[in-house]
């Protein structure tokens, strides 16, 4: 996918002005973390229990290389075959390679962020090989030419009467207005493709490292479905999935569900060990687990390494006040909300991604929110302090000013204030449009401003500040 | 090259300053999630029946074989069953059990997908309504079914069909996830690793992709009911 981290304000300014996604995503964002609260509150354990969880992760980076030299010997002992890809292009190539070897022509594949950062649909098609996506709300996506705006509710930015138009559309669908209708027409749409593809494709949770178990989960049986009936399976797998053992994995399993969905298990938590072995009526007769690191080796010998502990389950995406205005489109990029603000500059490149870090309040929910207890503020704050050394002498010059007004609320708001208003008449005397309407394409800024502006999207201050907004909005709202 | 990708990503890792030297080491006992406080065969019990009620699953005690036999033909009846995918009988505890499926005159598939007939077993199983097997064990907290592959004990039949109807014995409910983790590093983990596949199975397939609105059924089961038979 496209990087448009550079954009983001410019996209946030226009998410912010569409009604309905403020709706959708207030609406899913406050209904999983509402869930989320209730069954950790069930736990007396629950601080102890992160930090169990934590430790796992954390020993798992500790011993990386070890860990993935081990699950590599235990797939390979169970008759699985692994590949190493540096980065997306090699793991594309891969799977290309598997499929020419096998004559695969068609796939069906369960829900993967993997896959969607090394863009492999795309690489797929290119090949003229057919994949479809069987999450329902992947297929969406699909289906929409989409992307998904959540890491594990990736429509949560459309409502039903998006899926319904866009299902009559382009499905043929009769008209309904009703969900459950709406998922058994997919249901029958997508039975046959299981049954004709001739191989499934996944991603992993989580890599057991100790049994060489690569382990995912899903809600709503696809992913079992796909790896189950197809006489091939791959599974594409970030280096970081690694867990040393069967205890950890167990700790990390519930934790998984409970802070991004806020079940107490996933309906099918699936593990795979191999391919199917002599006897066993079903499953695939080749297993190929792809693992890939695609920036992720860079980010460990960093000072980043903790990014690398996140079990992806939503929750900092659920709780973040910036997220849940914008949705997850808006960062520009695979992962939105507070972890993808990270991760998509230590994956692209910073000064490719410059403004996220600065998407933040840095009010300190997500860490709170998060089942491994990821410092997520303080990674945020380090990585706008890196942006100083990357960009030009006057970056660095309006970084310190820019550091000097975070310092202190009152001087950030005064200063956001006043480029809002500095902005909108330099908009205006350049011939742009009124205030409401300037976006940052328009916000073309005199030198010295101007030659730091025309090959950059420059982070505009919004146009009503984060603290007006959120004087006018705590009220009724949890603080 | 695949050979020096390996080497370049291992080589990284190994060199970068190890990151979390300070991690907690492995704990001696670790926390479960969930907690049973008392784990007698009927608390397990009682608890498993909350819980896969609350996840819009069903249960069904019984006594004995014969009772655990009607159980099974008045689910399958209900269901207007005329074809079920099943796992081998061997592994389904109930004695009689695949007389009595022939003798109401259900076809039984028992799906082999590595053989030449693939297309037409696939396309038959397609067809059935009932998928019938038993489970290793079932976990009292979360309400979970938890499956191994081995011979006769194949996956799709827990998949496939619309409605997925397990048999097991009172006495395979273990406490919690945690137990069950327990039990497989007392047999040791070669189990996990000759077996191709494991699965916890918790309550119905679900969705909340539109709007987040709870539906049963997307790509598996809708409806999963659990007999349990008294030891
Ligand atoms: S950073 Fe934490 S809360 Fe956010 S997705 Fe990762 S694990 Fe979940």
């Amino acid at each position: 996918m496209d990087l448009k981290a550079n954009q983001f304000d410019h996209s946030a300014v226009i998410a912010l002005k569409d009604i309905q996604l403020k709706k959708a995503v207030g609406h899913a964002t406050n209904l999983a973390d509402g869930r989320r609260r209730a069954v950790m509150a069930e736990l007396p354990q629950a601080q102890a229990l992160r930090q169990q969880g934590r430790g796992a992760k954390l020993r798992a980076l500790h011993d990386l290389p070890e860990l993935l030299e081990k699950m590599e010997r235990n797939v390979t002992a169970a008759g699985g075959h692994v590949l190493w890809a540096m980065d997306a292009a090699e793991a594309n190539r891969h799977i290309i390679d598997i499929c020419k070897r096998h004559n695969l022509k068609r796939g069906i594949k369960s829900k993967s962020m993997a896959t969607e950062e090394i863009a492999m649909l795309d690489a797929l098609a290119a090949e003229g090989i057919e994949m479809l996506e069987s999450d329902l709300g992947e297929y969406i996506v699909q289906v929409a030419d989409d992307h998904p705006s959540h890491i594990v509710m990736p429509v949560m930015h459309m409502n039903k009467g998006q899926v319904r138009d866009l299902f009559m559309d382009r499905l043929a669908m009769p008209y309904t207005d009703d969900a459950g209708e709406m998922t058994a027409f997919i249901r029958r749409h997508l039975r046959s493709k299981y049954i004709e593809a001739d191989f499934g494709m996944s991603g992993g949770n989580f890599m057991i490292a100790e049994t060489g178990t690569v382990v995912i989960v899903t809600n709503e049986g696809n992913g079992r479905l796909s790896t189950s009936i197809p006489r091939v399976h791959i599974a594409v797998v970030g280096i970081e999935k690694i867990v040393p053992t069967w205890e950890d994995f167990a700790t990390l399993i519930q934790l998984l569900p409970r802070s991004g969905t806020g079940q107490r298990l996933t309906v099918y938590v699936n593990g795979f060990t191999g391919p199917a072995r002599p006897g066993e009526p079903d499953g695939p007769e080749e297993f190929y687990l792809v693992l890939v690191d695609n920036g992720r080796s860079d980010i460990y010998a960093g000072e980043y390494a903790e990014a690398l502990a996140c079990i992806r389950c939503g929750a900092c995406q659920n709780v973040c006040p910036v997220y849940k205005q914008v949705g997850g489109h808006a960062y520009g990029w695979v992962y939105g909300g507070p972890i993808g603000s990270i991760v998509t500059p230590l994956l692209n490149g910073i000064e490719n991604a410059a403004p996220l870090p600065f998407a933040s309040s840095l009010c300190g929910a997500c860490k709170e929110a998060c089942p491994v207890d990821i410092n997520i503020p303080d990674m945020l704050l380090r990585l706008r302090h890196d942006l100083q050394s990357v960009q030009d002498p006057f970056w660095q010059m309006s970084m310190k000013a820019f550091g000097f007004a975070f310092s202190s609320p009152l001087l950030f708001e005064l200063g956001g204030k006043a480029a809002s208003l500095a902005s909108r008449a330099a908009a205006t005397l350049l011939g742009g449009e009124q205030g409401e309407n300037l976006s940052a394409e328009d916000l073309n800024l005199p030198y010295p401003l101007g030659g730091w502006t025309q090959n950059r999207d420059f982070p505009p201050f919004a146009e009503r500040s984060f603290h007006d907004w959120w004087r006018d909005n705590r009220d009724g709202r949890p603080s | 090259m695949t050979a020096s990708s390996r080497e370049n990503i291992l080589g990284k890792l190994r060199a970068a300053r190890r990151p979390f030297p300070d991690a907690p080491p492995r704990p001696l006992s670790y926390l479960t999630v969930t907690v049973q406080q008392d784990e007698t065969p009927e608390a397990l019990l009682a608890r498993f029946r909350t819980e896969i009620t609350s996840l819009k699953g069903e249960s069904f005690v019984v006594e004995g074989d014969e009772a655990a036999r009607d159980q099974v033909m008045a689910l399958l009846e209900a269901h207007q069953t005329r074809r079920i995918v099943a796992w081998d009988f061997a592994h389904i505890p109930v004695a009689g059990l695949e007389a009595a499926i022939k003798a109401a005159d259900i076809e039984i598939i028992q799906p082999e997908t590595h053989d030449e007939f693939r297309a037409e077993t696939l396309a038959a199983a397609e067809g059935a309504q009932v998928g019938l097997t038993g489970a290793d064990a079932a976990t009292a907290t979360t309400g979970t079914l938890c499956f191994t592959t081995g011979p006769g004990r194949g996956r799709i039949s827990t998949i496939l069909p619309p409605v997925h109807i397990a048999v097991i014995r009172q006495s395979q409910i273990v406490p919690h996830l945690e137990a069950w983790v327990a039990g497989l590093r007392t047999d040791g983990l070669d189990a996990i690793r000759q077996r191709a596949n494991f699965c916890f199975i918790t309550g119905p397939s679900r969705t909340g992709d539109i709007e987040m609105e709870l539906i049963l059924g997307v790509h598996g089961p809708g409806q999963v009911q659990v007999i349990i038979k008294r030891d």
